[in-house]
């Protein structure tokens, strides 16, 4: 399972949402679904939401130890 | 809500409620009256329904389709494989217990043939778009 602080970096990078869900190519829906964890995105994804934040995605996403 | 959340709703209920009137249809009038008369045309007209409420409900929501991501791929794919099996399952059970009923008698009615046919497709439609709908509720 896979924990993230999207939604700090995000707000950080004073960006909405939608704003964040338009750069990275993917729905409002799907940004809300990983910042509350409910989905993982796929590798490419991911990537893509940390070129754009400009941050590592190490940063953006851990392994949830259990 | 996005237009295939949307989408997976109406699905559900329109054939949901085809799916459960054609099983009450059938246990109300049997193998005799199920393929008969006014019956045939009430289930007809139903059918017709439905299919229409559904083609009006897709070209309305037409120009709304919107993106279509990697999560809505996800959960369209993993809706339909699942309903795929369950519809599969559910024909499997139907025959082979029209098969174990009507096993000395060498005839079958073809009232079940009937039911089986429409029961296939209305369950495939209502299976795909709940399990598509309460996936897109969980995520």
């Amino acid at each position: 399972m896979l924990s993230n602080n999207l939604k700090i970096i995000r707000i950080t990078n004073e960006l909405t949402q939608e704003q964040l869900a338009d750069l990275v190519q993917c729905t409002r829906q799907t940004i809300h679904s990983i910042e509350k964890n409910r989905y993982n995105p796929s590798l490419e994804l991911g990537l893509k939401i940390a070129e754009v934040l400009d941050t590592d995605i190490n940063d953006i996403f851990q392994l949830k130890k259990e | 809500m996005n237009i295939q959340f949307r989408r997976a709703k109406y699905t559900m209920f329109l054939f949901g409620f085809l799916f459960f009137f054609l099983i009450i249809d059938f246990a109300i009038s049997g193998t005799s009256g199920f393929y008969s008369g006014l019956n045939r045309l009430l289930t007809a007209f139903v059918i017709f329904v439905v299919l229409i409420s559904f083609f009006t409900m897709l070209y309305k929501t037409k120009k709304k389709d919107g993106v279509l991501d990697e999560r809505d791929t996800m959960i369209q794919q993993k809706g339909t494989s699942v309903a795929l099996l369950c519809t599969v399952f559910l024909v499997f059970l139907i025959s082979t217990s029209v098969y174990v009923i009507y096993e000395s008698s060498l005839v079958v009615p073809v009232s079940w043939l009937w039911f089986i046919a429409y029961i296939t497709f209305s369950f495939a439609y209502f299976s795909s778009s709940t399990l598509i709908y309460f996936m897109y509720r969980k995520m």
